[in-house]
Protein backbone atom coordinates (compact mmCIF):
# COMPACT_ATOMS: atom_id res chain seq x y z
CA UNK A 1 0.00 0.00 0.00
CA UNK A 2 1.31 3.50 -0.78
CA UNK A 3 1.48 6.13 2.13
CA UNK A 4 -1.97 8.24 1.49
CA UNK A 5 -3.63 4.75 1.61
CA UNK A 6 -1.87 3.91 4.48
CA UNK A 7 -2.95 7.13 6.20
CA UNK A 8 -6.67 6.53 4.95
CA UNK A 9 -6.67 3.33 6.43
CA UNK A 10 -4.91 3.17 9.64
CA UNK A 11 -5.65 7.08 10.67
CA UNK A 12 -8.77 9.12 8.67
CA UNK A 13 -10.97 5.70 8.60
CA UNK A 14 -10.29 5.03 12.52
CA UNK A 15 -11.03 8.17 13.27
CA UNK A 16 -14.10 8.86 11.11
CA UNK A 17 -15.26 5.75 13.35
CA UNK A 18 -15.13 7.85 16.58
CA UNK A 19 -18.29 10.12 15.15
CA UNK A 20 -20.29 7.59 12.97
CA UNK A 21 -19.85 5.03 16.20
CA UNK A 22 -21.21 7.97 18.71
CA UNK A 23 -23.85 9.06 16.25
CA UNK A 24 -24.86 5.20 15.59
CA UNK A 25 -25.40 4.63 19.10
CA UNK A 26 -26.87 7.65 20.20
CA UNK A 27 -29.36 7.22 17.50
CA UNK A 28 -29.77 3.12 17.72
CA UNK A 29 -33.14 2.03 19.90
CA UNK A 30 -31.92 -1.25 20.54
CA UNK A 31 -29.07 -2.04 22.79
CA UNK A 32 -27.26 -4.89 19.94
CA UNK A 33 -26.83 -1.36 17.68
CA UNK A 34 -26.26 1.09 20.78
CA UNK A 35 -23.49 -1.52 21.97
CA UNK A 36 -22.06 -1.74 18.06
CA UNK A 37 -21.65 2.01 17.86
CA UNK A 38 -20.08 2.41 21.32
CA UNK A 39 -17.82 -0.54 20.14
CA UNK A 40 -17.07 1.14 17.00
CA UNK A 41 -16.36 4.38 18.32
CA UNK A 42 -14.12 2.89 21.22
CA UNK A 43 -11.93 0.57 18.60
CA UNK A 44 -11.55 3.91 16.36
CA UNK A 45 -10.05 5.71 19.19
CA UNK A 46 -7.75 3.34 20.21
CA UNK A 47 -6.53 2.77 16.99
CA UNK A 48 -6.09 6.42 16.16
CA UNK A 49 -3.95 6.49 19.30
CA UNK A 50 -1.81 3.98 18.25
CA UNK A 51 -1.39 5.55 14.40
CA UNK A 52 2.01 6.55 15.08
CA UNK A 53 3.22 3.21 14.87
CA UNK A 54 1.00 1.72 12.26
CA UNK A 55 1.54 4.84 10.43
CA UNK A 56 4.76 6.27 11.55
CA UNK A 57 5.52 8.41 8.26
CA UNK A 58 2.32 9.69 8.13
CA UNK A 59 1.94 13.00 9.14
CA UNK A 60 -1.38 13.13 10.29
CA UNK A 61 -0.34 10.54 12.74
CA UNK A 62 0.86 13.28 15.41
CA UNK A 63 -3.08 13.77 15.88
CA UNK A 64 -2.63 10.28 17.15
CA UNK A 65 0.39 11.44 19.13
CA UNK A 66 -0.88 14.10 21.19
CA UNK A 67 -4.21 11.99 22.15
CA UNK A 68 -1.87 9.68 23.58
CA UNK A 69 0.02 12.40 25.13
CA UNK A 70 -2.91 14.50 26.39
CA UNK A 71 -5.39 11.46 28.12
CA UNK A 72 -3.78 11.02 31.39
CA UNK A 73 -3.89 14.49 32.25
CA UNK A 74 -7.30 14.91 30.34
CA UNK A 75 -8.67 12.24 32.29
CA UNK A 76 -7.21 13.41 35.43
CA UNK A 77 -8.90 16.79 35.35
CA UNK A 78 -12.22 15.29 34.05
CA UNK A 79 -12.48 13.13 37.44
CA UNK A 80 -11.48 15.57 39.57
CA UNK A 81 -14.15 17.81 38.28
CA UNK A 82 -16.78 15.26 38.55
CA UNK A 83 -15.47 14.31 42.07
CA UNK A 84 -16.01 17.99 42.81
CA UNK A 85 -19.29 18.75 41.57
CA UNK A 86 -20.86 15.49 43.15
CA UNK A 87 -18.81 16.05 46.84
CA UNK A 88 -21.21 19.06 46.87
CA UNK A 89 -24.85 19.87 47.94
CA UNK A 90 -26.53 17.64 44.96
CA UNK A 91 -30.14 16.17 45.69
CA UNK A 92 -29.01 12.81 43.53
CA UNK A 93 -25.84 11.04 43.88
CA UNK A 94 -24.07 12.46 46.33
CA UNK A 95 -20.65 11.56 46.86
CA UNK A 96 -18.67 11.91 50.64
CA UNK A 97 -17.18 15.17 51.39
CA UNK A 98 -14.12 13.41 51.52
CA UNK A 99 -13.98 12.65 47.51
CA UNK A 100 -13.81 17.02 47.72
CA UNK A 101 -9.68 16.85 48.56
CA UNK A 102 -9.39 13.82 45.88
CA UNK A 103 -11.11 15.82 43.61
CA UNK A 104 -8.71 18.71 44.60
CA UNK A 105 -5.95 16.44 44.00
CA UNK A 106 -6.83 15.40 41.22
CA UNK A 107 -7.29 18.96 38.86
CA UNK A 108 -3.87 20.50 40.57
CA UNK A 109 -2.03 17.15 39.50
CA UNK A 110 -4.20 17.36 36.10
CA UNK A 111 -3.00 20.66 35.61
CA UNK A 112 0.67 20.61 37.28
CA UNK A 113 0.98 17.66 34.16
CA UNK A 114 -0.10 20.06 31.42
CA UNK A 115 2.15 23.01 32.64
CA UNK A 116 5.19 20.03 32.89
CA UNK A 117 4.33 19.46 29.23
CA UNK A 118 4.58 22.82 27.68
CA UNK A 119 7.65 23.80 30.12
CA UNK A 120 9.06 20.88 31.54
CA UNK A 121 10.62 17.71 30.02
CA UNK A 122 7.29 16.11 29.35
CA UNK A 123 6.57 18.01 26.22
CA UNK A 124 5.11 15.75 23.22
CA UNK A 125 8.19 15.04 21.00
CA UNK A 126 7.68 13.45 17.66
CA UNK A 127 9.62 10.62 16.47
CA UNK A 128 12.35 11.50 19.00
CA UNK A 129 13.26 15.14 16.50
CA UNK A 130 10.53 17.71 17.24
CA UNK A 131 7.70 19.17 19.71
CA UNK A 132 4.35 17.34 17.67
CA UNK A 133 3.23 20.04 16.10
CA UNK A 134 -0.51 19.36 17.10
CA UNK A 135 0.67 20.54 20.92
CA UNK A 136 1.79 23.76 19.68
CA UNK A 137 -2.09 24.15 18.22
CA UNK A 138 -3.34 22.14 21.25
CA UNK A 139 -2.35 24.17 24.43
CA UNK A 140 -3.03 27.50 23.01
CA UNK A 141 -6.11 27.16 21.99
CA UNK A 142 -7.16 25.02 25.44
CA UNK A 143 -5.92 27.87 27.84
CA UNK A 144 -7.37 30.49 25.56
CA UNK A 145 -10.95 28.94 25.57
CA UNK A 146 -10.51 28.88 29.11
CA UNK A 147 -9.74 31.98 30.13
CA UNK A 148 -12.16 33.55 27.53
CA UNK A 149 -15.72 31.07 28.69
CA UNK A 150 -14.37 31.30 32.54
CA UNK A 151 -14.78 35.02 32.02
CA UNK A 152 -17.94 35.01 30.70
CA UNK A 153 -19.54 32.19 33.28
CA UNK A 154 -18.26 35.01 35.79
CA UNK A 155 -20.12 37.64 34.70
CA UNK A 156 -23.41 34.86 33.57
CA UNK A 157 -23.75 34.43 36.84
CA UNK A 158 -23.62 38.19 38.20
CA UNK A 159 -26.07 38.90 35.28
CA UNK A 160 -28.52 35.71 35.23
CA UNK A 161 -27.79 34.66 39.33
CA UNK A 162 -28.90 35.90 42.44
CA UNK A 163 -26.66 36.64 44.97
CA UNK A 164 -23.82 33.99 43.09
CA UNK A 165 -20.27 36.74 43.67
CA UNK A 166 -18.73 33.96 45.71
CA UNK A 167 -19.63 31.86 42.63
CA UNK A 168 -18.83 34.39 40.08
CA UNK A 169 -15.69 34.98 42.11
CA UNK A 170 -14.00 31.80 41.59
CA UNK A 171 -14.93 31.57 37.86
CA UNK A 172 -12.85 34.87 37.57
CA UNK A 173 -10.18 33.56 39.72
CA UNK A 174 -10.12 30.80 36.55
CA UNK A 175 -9.98 33.41 34.23
CA UNK A 176 -7.04 35.08 35.95
CA UNK A 177 -5.00 32.25 36.61
CA UNK A 178 -5.17 31.05 32.84
CA UNK A 179 -3.83 34.58 31.77
CA UNK A 180 -1.23 34.51 33.85
CA UNK A 181 -0.31 31.22 32.55
CA UNK A 182 -0.76 32.62 28.95
CA UNK A 183 1.67 35.40 29.88
CA UNK A 184 3.97 32.96 31.17
CA UNK A 185 3.85 31.44 27.83
CA UNK A 186 4.65 34.42 26.05
CA UNK A 187 7.57 34.97 28.42
CA UNK A 188 9.10 32.56 29.93
CA UNK A 189 10.92 29.60 27.40
CA UNK A 190 10.22 25.79 28.19
CA UNK A 191 13.08 22.98 27.96
CA UNK A 192 11.63 22.10 24.35
CA UNK A 193 9.33 25.23 23.47
CA UNK A 194 10.89 28.72 23.10
CA UNK A 195 7.95 32.06 24.37
CA UNK A 196 8.73 33.07 20.61
CA UNK A 197 6.85 29.75 19.54
CA UNK A 198 4.14 29.69 21.69
CA UNK A 199 4.07 33.69 21.10
CA UNK A 200 3.03 32.83 17.28
CA UNK A 201 0.94 29.98 17.95
CA UNK A 202 -1.26 31.94 20.82
CA UNK A 203 -1.56 34.57 17.66
CA UNK A 204 -2.82 31.91 15.36
CA UNK A 205 -4.67 29.77 18.24
CA UNK A 206 -6.73 33.62 18.60
CA UNK A 207 -7.71 33.90 14.39
CA UNK A 208 -8.52 30.29 14.98
CA UNK A 209 -10.60 30.53 17.79
CA UNK A 210 -12.90 33.73 16.07
CA UNK A 211 -12.39 31.43 12.61
CA UNK A 212 -13.97 28.33 14.50
CA UNK A 213 -16.93 30.62 16.06
CA UNK A 214 -17.69 32.08 12.66
CA UNK A 215 -17.67 28.97 10.66
CA UNK A 216 -19.83 27.13 13.25
CA UNK A 217 -22.33 30.19 13.55
CA UNK A 218 -23.01 30.32 9.90
CA UNK A 219 -23.42 26.14 10.02
CA UNK A 220 -26.15 26.49 12.22
CA UNK A 221 -27.97 29.59 10.82
CA UNK A 222 -27.93 27.14 7.17
CA UNK A 223 -29.50 24.62 8.93
CA UNK A 224 -31.87 26.55 10.82
CA UNK A 225 -33.05 28.29 7.51
CA UNK A 226 -33.05 25.14 5.99
CA UNK A 227 -35.60 23.40 8.53
CA UNK A 228 -37.38 26.91 8.57
CA UNK A 229 -37.70 26.58 4.70
CA UNK A 230 -38.91 23.25 5.01
CA UNK A 231 -41.28 23.89 7.77
CA UNK A 232 -43.04 27.20 5.87
CA UNK A 233 -43.39 24.96 2.41
CA UNK A 234 -45.93 21.90 4.34
CA UNK A 235 -48.56 24.42 6.13
CA UNK A 236 -50.97 23.96 8.29
CA UNK A 237 -51.79 20.89 9.40
CA UNK A 238 -55.45 19.35 8.85
CA UNK A 239 -57.27 20.53 12.02
CA UNK A 240 -59.72 17.62 13.78
CA UNK A 241 -63.46 17.84 14.56
CA UNK A 242 -64.44 18.69 17.49
CA UNK A 243 -65.58 15.82 19.75
CA UNK A 244 -68.71 14.16 19.92
CA UNK A 245 -70.83 14.64 23.28
CA UNK A 246 -70.23 10.32 23.30
CA UNK A 247 -66.82 11.08 23.22
CA UNK A 248 -66.97 13.95 25.54
CA UNK A 249 -69.16 11.73 28.23
CA UNK A 250 -66.79 9.06 28.01
CA UNK A 251 -63.62 11.74 28.46
CA UNK A 252 -65.78 13.07 31.55
CA UNK A 253 -66.04 9.29 33.27
CA UNK A 254 -62.28 8.09 32.80
CA UNK A 255 -61.28 12.09 34.20
CA UNK A 256 -63.86 11.44 37.43
CA UNK A 257 -62.30 7.43 37.46
CA UNK A 258 -58.86 9.07 37.97
CA UNK A 259 -58.94 12.18 39.63
CA UNK A 260 -58.91 12.51 44.11
CA UNK A 261 -57.41 9.10 45.88
CA UNK A 262 -56.69 8.52 49.33
CA UNK A 263 -55.43 10.99 51.87
CA UNK A 264 -52.03 11.02 52.79
CA UNK A 265 -50.91 9.24 55.87
CA UNK B 1 -36.75 40.16 30.84
CA UNK B 2 -37.26 43.14 28.69
CA UNK B 3 -35.79 43.03 25.12
CA UNK B 4 -33.73 45.58 25.38
CA UNK B 5 -31.66 44.17 28.93
CA UNK B 6 -31.58 41.20 27.16
CA UNK B 7 -29.65 42.68 23.99
CA UNK B 8 -27.88 44.39 26.85
CA UNK B 9 -26.46 40.92 28.47
CA UNK B 10 -25.74 39.88 25.19
CA UNK B 11 -23.25 42.39 24.55
CA UNK B 12 -21.86 42.64 28.12
CA UNK B 13 -21.55 38.49 27.87
CA UNK B 14 -19.52 39.37 24.48
CA UNK B 15 -17.20 42.09 25.86
CA UNK B 16 -16.66 39.49 28.84
CA UNK B 17 -15.01 37.27 26.12
CA UNK B 18 -12.89 39.48 24.61
CA UNK B 19 -11.89 41.28 27.67
CA UNK B 20 -9.21 38.69 28.70
CA UNK B 21 -7.89 38.78 24.85
CA UNK B 22 -7.26 42.60 25.44
CA UNK B 23 -6.20 42.35 28.68
CA UNK B 24 -3.10 39.63 27.29
CA UNK B 25 -2.95 41.81 24.37
CA UNK B 26 -1.84 44.87 26.20
CA UNK B 27 0.43 43.23 28.77
CA UNK B 28 1.97 41.04 26.28
CA UNK B 29 2.91 44.90 24.05
CA UNK B 30 4.18 46.59 27.00
CA UNK B 31 6.34 43.68 27.88
CA UNK B 32 8.13 43.31 24.61
CA UNK B 33 8.11 47.36 23.59
CA UNK B 34 5.78 46.35 20.60
CA UNK B 35 2.65 45.88 19.10
CA UNK B 36 3.25 43.92 16.30
CA UNK B 37 3.11 40.37 17.97
CA UNK B 38 1.23 38.80 15.37
CA UNK B 39 1.65 38.52 11.66
CA UNK B 40 -1.60 40.01 10.17
CA UNK B 41 -1.00 37.80 7.33
CA UNK B 42 -0.74 34.70 8.68
CA UNK B 43 -3.51 35.31 11.25
CA UNK B 44 -5.82 36.37 7.68
CA UNK B 45 -5.11 33.08 6.58
CA UNK B 46 -5.15 30.99 9.81
CA UNK B 47 -9.05 32.57 10.75
CA UNK B 48 -10.12 31.71 6.66
CA UNK B 49 -9.17 28.31 6.80
CA UNK B 50 -10.82 28.02 10.26
CA UNK B 51 -14.08 29.13 8.72
CA UNK B 52 -14.23 27.25 6.04
CA UNK B 53 -13.41 24.01 7.84
CA UNK B 54 -15.25 24.85 10.37
CA UNK B 55 -18.51 25.44 8.49
CA UNK B 56 -17.75 22.35 6.50
CA UNK B 57 -17.26 20.11 9.60
CA UNK B 58 -20.19 21.94 11.47
CA UNK B 59 -22.86 21.28 8.62
CA UNK B 60 -21.92 17.69 8.09
CA UNK B 61 -22.23 17.14 11.82
CA UNK B 62 -25.60 18.78 11.76
CA UNK B 63 -26.71 16.67 8.71
CA UNK B 64 -26.60 13.51 10.88
CA UNK B 65 -28.41 15.81 13.39
CA UNK B 66 -31.15 15.84 10.45
CA UNK B 67 -31.72 12.14 11.30
CA UNK B 68 -32.81 13.05 14.18
CA UNK B 69 -35.30 15.57 13.36
CA UNK B 70 -36.36 13.41 10.20
CA UNK B 71 -37.71 10.84 13.22
CA UNK B 72 -40.58 13.50 14.11
CA UNK B 73 -41.57 14.30 10.49
CA UNK B 74 -42.15 10.96 8.37
CA UNK B 75 -38.56 11.19 6.86
CA UNK B 76 -38.52 14.60 4.38
CA UNK B 77 -36.12 14.48 1.70
CA UNK B 78 -36.10 18.16 1.27
CA UNK B 79 -34.18 19.30 4.45
CA UNK B 80 -31.52 16.40 3.51
CA UNK B 81 -30.87 17.65 0.63
CA UNK B 82 -30.65 21.25 1.41
CA UNK B 83 -27.98 20.52 3.81
CA UNK B 84 -26.33 18.17 1.89
CA UNK B 85 -25.94 20.81 -0.54
CA UNK B 86 -24.92 23.17 1.69
CA UNK B 87 -21.93 20.66 2.63
CA UNK B 88 -20.99 20.49 -1.24
CA UNK B 89 -20.88 24.32 -0.83
CA UNK B 90 -18.54 24.25 2.09
CA UNK B 91 -16.61 21.54 0.34
CA UNK B 92 -16.25 23.31 -3.13
CA UNK B 93 -15.49 26.69 -1.15
CA UNK B 94 -12.55 25.46 0.47
CA UNK B 95 -11.36 23.92 -2.42
CA UNK B 96 -11.82 26.31 -4.74
CA UNK B 97 -10.13 29.16 -2.48
CA UNK B 98 -7.16 27.57 -1.49
CA UNK B 99 -6.38 26.19 -4.99
CA UNK B 100 -6.75 30.43 -6.09
CA UNK B 101 -3.33 30.85 -4.91
CA UNK B 102 -0.31 30.80 -2.02
CA UNK B 103 -2.90 33.31 0.06
CA UNK B 104 -4.80 30.13 1.88
CA UNK B 105 -1.70 27.56 1.71
CA UNK B 106 0.34 27.78 5.21
CA UNK B 107 3.84 25.94 4.50
CA UNK B 108 1.87 23.40 2.45
CA UNK B 109 2.59 22.83 -1.03
CA UNK B 110 -0.57 21.38 -2.06
CA UNK B 111 -4.13 21.95 -2.11
CA UNK B 112 -4.71 18.05 -0.70
CA UNK B 113 -2.12 18.74 2.05
CA UNK B 114 -3.41 22.59 3.45
CA UNK B 115 -6.93 20.43 2.91
CA UNK B 116 -5.73 17.30 5.41
CA UNK B 117 -3.85 19.98 7.35
CA UNK B 118 -6.40 21.74 7.88
CA UNK B 119 -9.04 19.04 8.81
CA UNK B 120 -6.19 18.05 11.38
CA UNK B 121 -5.74 20.70 13.05
CA UNK B 122 -9.50 22.03 12.83
CA UNK B 123 -10.35 18.48 14.59
CA UNK B 124 -7.12 19.32 17.28
CA UNK B 125 -8.68 22.46 17.95
CA UNK B 126 -12.29 21.06 18.52
CA UNK B 127 -10.26 19.04 21.12
CA UNK B 128 -9.30 21.69 22.76
CA UNK B 129 -12.38 24.26 22.92
CA UNK B 130 -14.15 20.99 24.12
CA UNK B 131 -12.21 20.16 27.07
CA UNK B 132 -11.65 23.62 28.15
CA UNK B 133 -16.06 24.31 27.96
CA UNK B 134 -15.94 20.83 30.16
CA UNK B 135 -14.06 22.00 32.44
CA UNK B 136 -15.20 25.31 32.58
CA UNK B 137 -18.57 24.42 33.26
CA UNK B 138 -17.99 21.43 35.67
CA UNK B 139 -16.07 24.25 37.62
CA UNK B 140 -19.04 26.51 37.66
CA UNK B 141 -21.16 23.67 38.87
CA UNK B 142 -18.58 22.84 41.73
CA UNK B 143 -18.38 26.49 42.60
CA UNK B 144 -22.14 26.41 42.96
CA UNK B 145 -22.53 22.85 44.34
CA UNK B 146 -19.50 23.47 47.10
CA UNK B 147 -21.68 26.78 48.24
CA UNK B 148 -23.55 27.00 51.18
CA UNK B 149 -26.97 25.03 50.92
CA UNK B 150 -29.82 27.64 50.23
CA UNK B 151 -33.56 27.58 51.13
CA UNK B 152 -35.33 27.58 48.42
CA UNK B 153 -38.77 28.01 49.96
CA UNK B 154 -40.12 29.03 53.52
CA UNK B 155 -41.25 25.63 55.04
CA UNK B 156 -45.36 25.14 55.86
CA UNK B 157 -45.92 25.65 59.04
Amino acid sequence: MDEMMNAIVFFWFPLSLIPLGAWFSLSSKTNLRTNFGRFAAVLGFILVCISPWTVPTSPSSSIGHLLGFIIGPSSLLLIGIYLLIFSGNVPVGKLPSSDRKLGTFCMALGSLWFCLMQWGEFTPIYDGREVNRFWLIFFPTFILMICCLSSVLSISMLIIGEERQTESMVMRMVSIVSIILIICGLTIDGKNISSETFTTYFWLSVSDLFGILVGVSLSIFIFGFVIYVYERSIGEPNSVPPPTPEELSQASQKIAANIGGAESE
Amino acid sequence: MSELKQTLNVKVLFIAFLLPIFIIWIIDSSLKGDFSSFDTNDSFTRFANATLTSYTLGSLILLGNLFFYADSRKRPLAPLIGMILAVLIGIAATLFLIGMGPMLLENNGSVRAQTVYNLGHTIVSFLAISLAMVLCVGSMFAALTNGKKRKMFDEEE
